[in-house]
């Protein structure tokens, strides 16, 4: 099921909108394209980006995927505790899998990202 | 693309399929690492039937034999099997192989699945008139049984007992099963470092001997497993850790060179003294992983090239192996990986990473 709550991006990020910052992660479809996580390498905090740069990347056994900025924000917090367990990234995706929150936002771009039924329609495309 | 008596097996089990040379092959069913774990520690059964077996008989076969493989085939009796290579005129790598003695004029060749055609090619150039070679990949079916738990499985299935069955030999035994009397050659050898038995049997009973394993409990390995397991051993995988840009010393695979008498490539084999880069394996402190193709640097400058790099389920850390400079190769060396990002410290590790066989 693709939660109903978040807005997603074609490089199958997810964003939930949270006040003035957002919360962002890979989806379900991503973990289960990738297999088993073994490795995040979190954004470093403070760090600027716009929509589409380089955030950080994730290995799994078999391959390495970039995970890229959603919208234009500034890195406020990471989820730490993914650098010694990975497999939350696969176990929950949309909850303890979260990846890190960016502030500084435009809450107008959150809202031109897909929604769930657009998401869904995107990967059975 | 080919396919396996088993293709339909996987679907249904949800495998995600991937083409490999050429096969729509299983990577994994529930995760590689969960598959990678129920080897080490119980059962995993593995759908290997891409890859190809020619039968060699004949008068002339065991000489035929010594002529075009490394292995020493004189002394192989019936019962056991050996592993070797075929190398090409310039002394490097086509293809790694093991060679079954059946009888005293008769052998089986268990070749890899992308250079089957190659293989048998080559084989066929040099074929001397008292010699048949037959193709019987397609209906040969291989199915591996390997783990801890690998030995007691088969010994319950077959009704048969596996105690005397040494590393690298073999017994063939002759079952009825749903009506069918099926011949299968049980030969005790693998790709995964742990104790585990190769089974070979006519395809069409494929699905009949893949059930009687599952619900006893083995569990279905893709792949992705299949390649963390044998390089957690540090077997190299042909046409990646070696190959037709490799001799056969630069890997240190010369004990499965015989020293007496010739065979194809043997004068152009390059002498260990004369090796630019040597194989060595490597563990990388943390998670991230070595892939293939990235450069091996000491001090900034680059002295080789990685082949293999996997996170190691068992180790629960990167390990990898490559080649490079001989005088950087003692164990305990510390070298850098170039990841086109941040450099990864790896350090010159003894090699197997893990062995569990006997």
């Amino acid at each position: 099921m693709i939660p109903e709550n978040l807005k997603y991006t074609k490089d199958h990020e997810w964003v939930l909108l949270d006040g003035d910052t957002i919360t962002m992660g890979i989806t379900n479809h991503a973990q289960s394209e990738l297999g088993d996580i073994t490795f995040v390498e979190l954004p470093d905090l403070d760090t600027e980006v716009s929509k589409g740069d380089e955030l950080c990347t994730i290995e799994s056994v078999k391959a390495a995927a970039d995970v890229f900025a959603p919208i234009n924000g500034t890195v406020c917090t990471i989820n730490e505790s993914l650098e010694d367990e990975p497999e939350k990234l696969n176990q929950s995706p949309y909850t303890e899998g979260w990846i890190c929150k960016l502030n500084n936002i435009d809450t107008k771009e959150v809202s031109n990202l897909m929604d769930a039924t657009a998401y869904q329609n995107f990967i059975d495309a | 693309m080919h396919k396996t008596p088993l293709n339909q097996i996987h679907k249904n089990l949800n495998a995600k399929m991937v083409d490999f040379g050429g096969w729509e092959m299983p990577v994994q069913y529930e995760g590689i690492i969960a598959e990678h774990h129920a080897t080490r520690q119980n059962v995993g059964i593995f759908d290997i039937c891409h890859m190809g077996e020619f039968i060699i008989k004949g008068a002339g076969a065991r000489d035929f034999l010594s002529k075009m493989l490394t292995t020493s085939i004189k002394s192989l009796k019936p019962g056991k099997c050996r592993y070797g290579f075929l190398l090409n005129d310039n002394g490097k790598i086509q293809d790694d192989l093991i060679t079954y003695c059946l009888n005293e004029n008769e052998f089986m060749l268990v070749v890899n699945a992308a250079p089957t055609q190659t293989d048998l090619q080559w084989l066929i150039q040099h074929q001397p008139k008292d010699v048949k070679i037959i193709d019987v990949s397609n209906e040969t079916a291989k199915i591996d049984i390997q783990g801890p738990k690998s030995r007691e499985i088969i010994e319950q299935v077959f009704k048969i007992s596996l105690k005397e069955l040494g590393y690298f030999s073999w017994e063939g035994i002759a079952v009825e099963i749903e009506n069918q009397d099926i011949e299968i050659i049980i030969s005790r050898t693998g790709y995964t470092g742990e104790l585990g038995f190769e089974l070979y049997f006519n395809a069409e009973a494929s699905e009949i001997i893949w059930n009687l394993f599952t619900t006893k409990g083995a569990v279905p390995v893709g792949l992705g497993a299949r390649d963390t397991l044998r390089l957690e051993a540090s077997l190299p995988l042909s046409g990646q850790d070696m190959g037709i840009d490799r001799s056969p010393a630069e890997g240190n695979f010369m004990k499965f060179i015989r020293k007496t008498s010739d065979f194809i490539g043997k004068n152009n084999i390059t002498p260990t003294s004369q090796l630019k880069e040597i194989l060595i394996g490597f563990k990388i402190d943390g998670r991230r992983s070595a892939r293939h193709n990235m450069k091996i640097l000491k001090d900034g400058i680059e002295i080789g090239i990685v082949t293999s790099g996997s996170y190691s389920p068992t180790l629960e850390c990167s390990i990898g192996l490559g080649y490079i400079d001989p005088k950087y190769s003692a164990i305990d060396t510390i070298i850098e990986i170039d990841t086109g990002r941040k450099p990864l410290q790896a350090t010159i590790s003894q090699m197997p990473f893990y062995s569990n066989v006997k």
